[in-house]
């Protein structure tokens, strides 16, 4: 019983030390995690007014789509798809040395179709890379891009 | 009452274990994603496939592959050709070495076209049985991570309107 209190006291003395790291000694690459997790959430939710706060002016992509044109594509696409839920893996960061850009690079899972039909959701995988600028107001969305794929 | 908890407690971390090393060196599970190997497997199919460490190519078989990016993309495609063949896709439909390769489980696309092409020495060419939509790629056998062995289709089929 003895030593199961003390991996109990351990865990415990762990989890408050991530919690307190979480709290106050925020890292760069979790505010990245964060700014894009909220970004996602804005998608699902339709709250495009979070979004536009996400995206910098002079926002590119290899699409060559700007700020406007991409936030109109996506409230066309969740006009299309009412129901979405998008689940991300694999996120790779990599701050600039001189830690004001950085480079992201995920999966992104994507749901789509309406709730009450289950033979109409369709599912997709992106492999997305988006390249980030720190600001006043936190990281900011500069560009984005599909790579392509390397099979070899 | 103690005893039961720790029971519990061991039986959980064994099972999870032995999963994960069922999972990493035996077998795993896949979700089917997208069309492109339709008919044979539907988006949403649950397939169990069989971990392979080095791929022996045989034409025909259905792999699980990852790309060489991290991270890394998983498709499943199937293997048309093998390492030292030419494959060549004419109207749609595969030639190997200058032979029609019948393909009962692929409906050819008629636009389909592929000039002859050498697929060197530890690679396969891959495709998928949706000629209209699918990825046509070589791809390095040190990607192919595992090959089908069962498919399970529990999503329910679209009404034709």
């Amino acid at each position: 019983m003895r030593w199961l209190k003390i991996i109990l006291g351990v865990a415990l003395l762990m989890l408050l030390g991530w919690w307190l790291k979480e709290r106050f000694f925020i890292s760069e690459e979790t505010r990245i995690k964060r700014a894009i997790a909220a970004a996602e959430q804005a998608v699902e939710a339709g709250n495009l007014l979070k979004l536009e706060g996400f995206i910098a002016q002079d926002y590119t992509d290899h699409y060559g789509f700007d700020k406007s044109t991409v936030l109109a594509g996506i409230r066309q696409f969740r006009a299309q798809y009412p129901k979405i839920f998008i689940h991300i893996t694999g996120m790779t960061i990599t701050l600039a040395d001189d830690r004001q850009t950085a480079q992201t690079a995920f999966i992104a899972r994507i749901l789509t179709g309406p709730v009450d039909d289950p033979s109409a959701t369709e599912v997709r995988n992106e492999r997305l890379r988006l390249h980030l600028r720190k600001t006043d107001s936190g990281w900011k969305l500069r560009r984005a891009e599909a790579p392509e794929l390397k099979f070899e | 009452m103690k005893r039961r908890w720790l029971r519990f407690v061991v039986v959980f971390v064994s099972v999870s274990i032995l999963l994960g090393l069922v999972g990493k060196f035996v077998a795993t599970p896949f979700l089917v994603v997208g069309e492109s190997m339709e008919p044979t497997l539907r988006s949403l199919d649950l397939c169990v496939l069989k971990r392979v460490r080095h791929y022996q190519p045989a034409r025909g078989d259905i792999v699980m592959f990852r790309t060489a990016d991290n991270p890394p993309l998983y498709f499943i495609k199937r293997v048309i050709a093998l390492p030292g063949q030419t494959i060549a896709i004419e109207s749609g439909f595969v030639k190997i070495n200058g032979e029609l390769l019948d393909e009962p489980y692929a409906p050819p696309n008629p636009g389909l076209e592929l000039p002859a092409t050498n697929v060197p020495p530890g690679k396969v060419w891959v495709i998928g049985d949706n000629r209209w939509g699918s990825l046509s790629t070589m791809v390095a056998t040190r990607l192919v991570q595992a090959e089908l062995i069962w498919h399970w289709r529990w999503k329910p089929e679209k009404e034709s309107k």
